[in-house]
């Protein structure tokens, strides 16, 4: 199964990912390891879908989000995400869901993934430096 | 002096400051003692310079925030914790940009719905405590942001709860979909 890691990587991993000196596999498992979340694809990308249409306004920021990985997102792209979330309670992220993209799953397991990946991503948000790395692997 | 209040206000009403600023100088002429929104949106007068639009639903003055001269001291402590935002400090004293376009009326700015939206998610997500580490009486006053206040006692408990009520107008706002109007009394 594929699962996509969210990583939050020093600059300097940015760089080096950036020129190709290091694989996204030996970022993901770098000092940083215990500050992963792995999810399934379709779970980040039904998120973003929800967001973008519940916030249009933000579909710019939000779109990172969905595309394939490797890639980064500064520390200020998490804030604005993680500002889009601290408005949305999990329960209606859930209901849109269940209800679009992960229609037929159960909505517990699916309010159980979205709502880890909104934590994650507030608590990266506090964050002052540093940005934010989605890893395949 | 200058005196920032700030009110969560319908988005209608916000769109007819914009459109017809006579309507946000009869908000500010109002008298001392409060305006009592409902008569303000049913006064005739006011409901012509609104037009067929209309003002929405205008919220009691008694949601309002009156932030006194301590938006400048939180713009500057804003920038100093967070200087990788300084579009959207600059946002919250009227200066638009491309992700925060504010609207600089005659005595105020008003931030739309996504707008209010966006900042409301900044304040929320950043830690009260790193905004709080870099208040520096000395260093205000250098800048020459009402330089003979801060060196007064509590000043530091003002400006923390000044930020408290900043982020609780906007979250407020973001989570009502109103609008976001300061007005600013110069």
């Amino acid at each position: 199964m594929t699962l996509w890691h969210f990583a939050r990587i020093s600059p300097a991993d940015v760089e080096r990912l950036a020129a190709d000196l290091a694989p996204a596999s030996a970022i993901a498992s770098s000092a940083l390891r215990r500050d992963l979340l792995a999810l399934e694809p379709r779970y980040v990308e039904a998120l973003t879908h929800v967001l973008a249409v519940l916030r249009p306004e933000d579909a710019a920021a939000l779109e990172v989000l969905g595309r394939q990985p490797p890639h980064v997102l500064s520390i200020r792209q998490v804030r604005r995400i993680a500002g889009q979330l601290a408005f949305l309670s999990a329960r209606r992220l859930g209901t849109q869901l269940c209800a679009g993209l992960l229609a037929g799953e159960d909505p517990k397991a699916v309010s159980t993934h979205v709502s880890g990946l909104s934590a994650w991503i507030r608590d990266t948000a506090l964050f002052r430096k540093g940005v934010v790395a989605t890893l395949d692997q | 002096v200058i005196t920032h209040t700030i009110h969560a206000v319908s988005p209608a009403f916000l769109a007819a400051c914009v459109r017809t600023p006579e309507i946000l100088e009869r908000w500010l002429g109002g008298d001392d003692s409060g305006i009592d929104p409902r008569r303000f949106a049913a006064n005739r007068e006011t409901r012509a310079l609104a037009g067929p639009e209309g003002l929405g639903k205008v919220r009691s003055t008694d949601d309002g925030l009156e932030l006194d001269g301590w938006l400048p001291a939180l713009r500057w402590l804003l920038l100093r914790a967070f200087p990788d935002e300084p579009e959207a400090w600059a946002a919250l004293d009227g200066d638009a940009s491309e992700e925060f376009p504010v609207f600089r009326l005659r005595y105020g700015v008003g931030f739309s719905v996504p707008v209010a939206r966006r900042l409301a998610g900044l304040l929320e997500v950043l830690p009260t405590v790193d905004v709080m580490k870099t208040y520096e009486p000395t260093a205000l006053s250098a800048d020459r942001i009402y330089p003979e206040v801060w060196s007064e006692p509590g000043m530091r408990e003002h400006v923390e709860q000044a930020f408290y009520k900043l982020r609780r107008v906007f979250t407020r706002a973001a989570r009502d979909e109103d609008a976001v109007l300061v007005t600013v009394t110069l």
